[in-house]
């Protein structure tokens, strides 16, 4: 009898813990989030911006026509989906029905075609489309883009949201003055005001039509669930995590990794360190004669030790990488892997083949930014290891792209946020047509050719792993870690993603405990 | 009166010269400074043709001196023009924040003289003894100590481990007056705090020096009250150039703004000037700058004003 009451006992307590379980995982809807962010907007139109803070914020509000899920696939968003004719160069767009933007009115194919047009017009990353002769309404709900070239990247272009072709309402740029300073969209979330240096507000969108794909990433199913999202702009580390300490935030970005180590330890705090989708990396410059030479440049490969490197600069947080690709993702094969250990001797071999003689390497670096600093700290150490003479010079953001685009350097620490395609790293950064850093290499440019026409993807993959090992074997560029991604939320917060390699966090099926 | 208005006139004349020199100078020292703007926006990520298309629709490719006079064209018509970053009139920019940094100085003036004022007359009277000692030592800690280091102590006792202060963010006075003023407290101390004590010094060795003339020798042999030989004979005399580094310090309390708006995280201007120097943001430098210089100069020219009323024998031609 006894041991019935027990068991009867057991199992209703069972049931009241499952079902406490449950109401704590159960959305609610209502609250407002206060996020102490590192930097203000730089602009509210997001076609005239590249700016991450614009993007991170603003994609609540506007949504592209594609974006991308978790691993980093391209994923229609206002798109429901797209054909591709043979030739490849007609895409045709078929768009969601019944989606509003925040003034009431539906989104069209017209929207589409004027937010396009506009972005190419005047966009911040105008260029990338170069490529499109024409952008065509077909109907209400159909669009289509003409290419003047095929091109197996311009989807992954469009689902790119550094340059974030948002659909506005038609005539909406006209309406605000040629800028768009209130964003009109079609996101979860509405635009309520932005004052500079302050803060961004938005609230929930009632009448929000969510894709009902699966959530992932930026795509699928996003469900606004908070009445409010503040923005609150907090330059300096040390205000981010107090303010998140004291409960005056719900959560704080860019953290310092040692702060988000102290903040874990605390009842109502859980504070992250993970490896990001950032590469930082070493870029050689090519005006400079001491790095023309390709064996002064394998010399300072083989020199690098990236586990120290990583261990030093991110605490252990980050992960060492030869790749440029993204971990996790279809490009992150095997083949990838492939890079020139760290083999002092072999360093050394390789300087006498230079016949370095002792002559100074300036490595670059951005002031404002620890990781960098550190980086060209340790690298610095480990070219002195194997008999280079290294000089950093610490700089701010603005004279480091100066630098950066007249080539005026032998290394430069820097590095890069995800790419929606590989082409976004090879492409970009030593393709010699648009590379500022004076690298010119035939192979190097015809793989990257080869790789914007072929539209097989098996074929791509090759073209992406042999640029991978012409990479490493001509050094113009060394990758060395994944950076770290350091956040803390207020454990009244449910549905974060703390594990996604972009490190944002995204508001959208985010809800406050009860 | 009629020549004090004339001086008046004068000195605002003679203002469009000196103004004129600092946006030249400035226009200048900013455009000397390496990097691009267009680039800034773009990031190094962006095509050198996407660079130089913005560089032109931002009419960065014309010639230096084309740049400068349009933007004086421009500002004749009382425009200030756009900002490069964010494409708003720079006035916008300025009118956010002006009353942010108008009350955070106004508030550390305030407690500067609030502090200053009785410590340097305690520390006169009291020469030479514990009390004045302890006023020195404490007013050479407020020289000392910088204004960032003083601004994040009193965010860490009065924030984190008293919690009786927010520690950052920003309310506006507008939107909520006690809450304002409360964010305005910490910040406004540290600023004040390091001005006070250049006041100090100055005030106690200018009344010293005062007390020792024959007049107060007189005062307090007609058998004045002490009270009134301090505050009515010798601190009016004494005020002098206690007034005109109160002009000065407003001027280094704008420097100090930009610290101390950058540590409370304040939506002011200096924190504005900073950001658009990082960004090479001309239009909004040259903005700021052509306010502070008028802001300054005006100080000035009340401070100057002011000797009229305190000391008669001064006068203006």
């Amino acid at each position: 009898m006894k041991n019935r009451y027990l068991v009867l006992l057991f199992v209703l307590t069972l049931l009241l813990a499952s079902s406490t379980i449950s109401l704590a995982e159960t959305p609610r809807y209502g609250g407002t989030v206060t996020i102490a962010y590192d930097q203000d907007i730089a602009s509210a139109d997001l076609h005239l911006t590249t700016a991450f803070p614009d993007m991170e914020m603003l994609l609540h509000v506007m949504e592209p026509l594609i974006t991308y899920d978790r691993q980093i696939n391209s994923v229609g968003l206002l798109a429901k989906d797209w054909v591709i004719c043979d030739d490849g160069l007609v895409y045709t767009f078929n768009l969601r029905e019944g989606v509003p933007f925040h003034n009431g009115d539906e989104m069209t194919a017209h929207d589409v075609v004027y937010s396009i047009q506009r972005y190419i017009r005047e966009g911040a990353m105008a260029g990338d489309y170069a490529l499109v002769q024409e952008v065509n309404y077909v109907d209400r709900y159909t669009m289509e883009i003409i290419l003047k070239e095929p091109s197996a990247v311009f989807i992954q272009t469009l689902a790119s949201p550094m340059a974030a072709v948002v659909i506005y309402p038609e005539g909406e740029v006209e309406r605000q003055g040629g800028t768009i300073t209130h964003p009109i969209g079609t996101g979860p979330f509405k635009f309520v005001e932005w004052v500079p240096d302050r803060h961004v507000i938005m609230e929930r969108f009632e009448d929000y039509v969510p894709d009902h794909r699966p959530s992932s990433g930026y795509a699928g199913e996003r469900i606004a669930y908070l009445d409010r999202i503040i923005y609150q702009v907090m330059p300096e580390p040390f205000q981010r995590a107090t303010a998140l300490e004291l409960g005056t935030v719900d959560v704080a970005c860019y953290l310092e990794v040692l702060d988000a180590i102290t903040l874990d330890g605390m009842d109502h705090i859980t504070a992250k360190n993970w490896p990001a989708w950032n590469v930082f990396d070493v870029r050689v410059g090519f005006k400079k004669d001491l790095m023309q030479d390709v064996n002064m440049r394998r010399a300072v490969s083989h020199a690098i030790n990236r586990d120290d490197m990583v261990m030093a600069t991110t605490f252990g947080y980050g992960a060492p990488t030869a790749s440029l690709m993204i971990p996790g993702t279809v490009w992150d094969t095997e083949a990838h892997q492939y890079y020139l250990e760290y083999d002092p001797e072999k360093a050394k071999e390789y300087l006498a083949k230079a016949n370095y003689q002792g002559e100074t390497i300036e490595i670059i670096a951005r002031r404002a930014f620890a990781l960098e600093a550190n980086v060209a700290t340790v690298l610095q150490a480990q070219l002195h290891a194997v008999g280079m003479r290294a000089t950093i010079r610490a700089v701010e953001a603005v004279a480091y792209l100066d630098i950066w685009a007249n080539a005026d350097h032998h290394l430069f620490v820097s590095r890069a946020s995800e790419r929606t395609d590989p082409d976004g790293f090879y492409g970009s950064w030593y393709y010699s047509h648009t590379s500022p850093t004076r690298y010119s290499n035939e192979e190097w440019d015809r793989l990257v050719e080869l790789g914007r026409k072929e539209m097989d993807f098996d074929k791509r993959m090759k073209i992406y792993e042999d640029l991978h090992k012409l990479m490493v074997e001509d050094v113009p560029v060394i990758p060395l870690g994944y950076y770290v991604n350091s956040v803390g939320v207020n454990n009244r917060l449910k549905g974060v993603d703390l594990d996604w390699g972009p490190g944002r966090i995204l508001y959208w099926n985010v809800w406050i405990e009860e | 009166m009629k020549t004090l208005l004339r001086y008046i006139i004068n000195r605002i004349v003679f203002l469009i010269p000196v103004l004129f020199v600092v946006v030249l100078v400035s226009f200048f020292l900013i455009h000397l400074l390496p990097g691009d703007p267009a680039l800034a926006m773009l990031g190094a990520d962006a095509s050198s043709q996407d660079v130089e298309a913005l560089r032109q629709r931002l009419g960065l490719d014309r010639p230096l001196h084309v740049q400068f006079l349009s933007w004086l064209y421009n500002l004749m018509q009382g425009n200030l023009g756009n900002s490069i970053t964010s494409g708003r009139p720079v006035i916008h920019h300025i009118q956010e924040r002006l009353l942010t940094s108008f009350l955070l100085n106004g508030f550390a003036l305030a407690i500067s003289l609030f502090i200053a004022l009785p410590s340097s007359i305690i520390s006169a009277y009291f020469k030479g003894t514990f009390i004045d000692q302890t006023v020195r030592v404490v007013s050479l800690i407020g020289l000392s100590v910088p204004i960032f280091w003083s601004g994040i102590m009193g965010m860490l006792l009065f924030g984190v481990i008293w919690g009786v202060l927010p520690v950052s963010g920003f309310v506006s006075i507008v939107d909520n007056f006690w809450g304002g003023i409360r964010y305005m407290i910490l910040p406004s101390v540290a600023l004040g705090f390091y001005s006070s004590a250049i006041i100090t010094r100055m005030g106690r060795s200018s009344l010293l020096e005062v007390l020792r003339l024959d007049y107060i020798r007189t005062a307090r042999a007609k058998g004045l009250r002490e009270q009134t030989v301090i505050l009515r004979h010798a601190l009016k005399n004494a005020m002098l150039p206690i007034i005109t580094l109160i002009g000065i310090n407003i001027g280094s309390m704008l420097g100090g703004t930009v610290v101390v708006e950058t540590v409370f995280a304040l939506p002011g201007v200096g924190r504005l000037v900073v950001f658009s120097i990082y960004n090479r943001d001309y239009p909004v430098v040259q903005g700021v700058l052509l306010l502070l210089t008028l802001f300054y100069i005006s100080v000035n020219l009340i401070i100057d004003l002011a000797y009229v009323y305190i000391d008669p024998r001064i006068k203006y031609s």
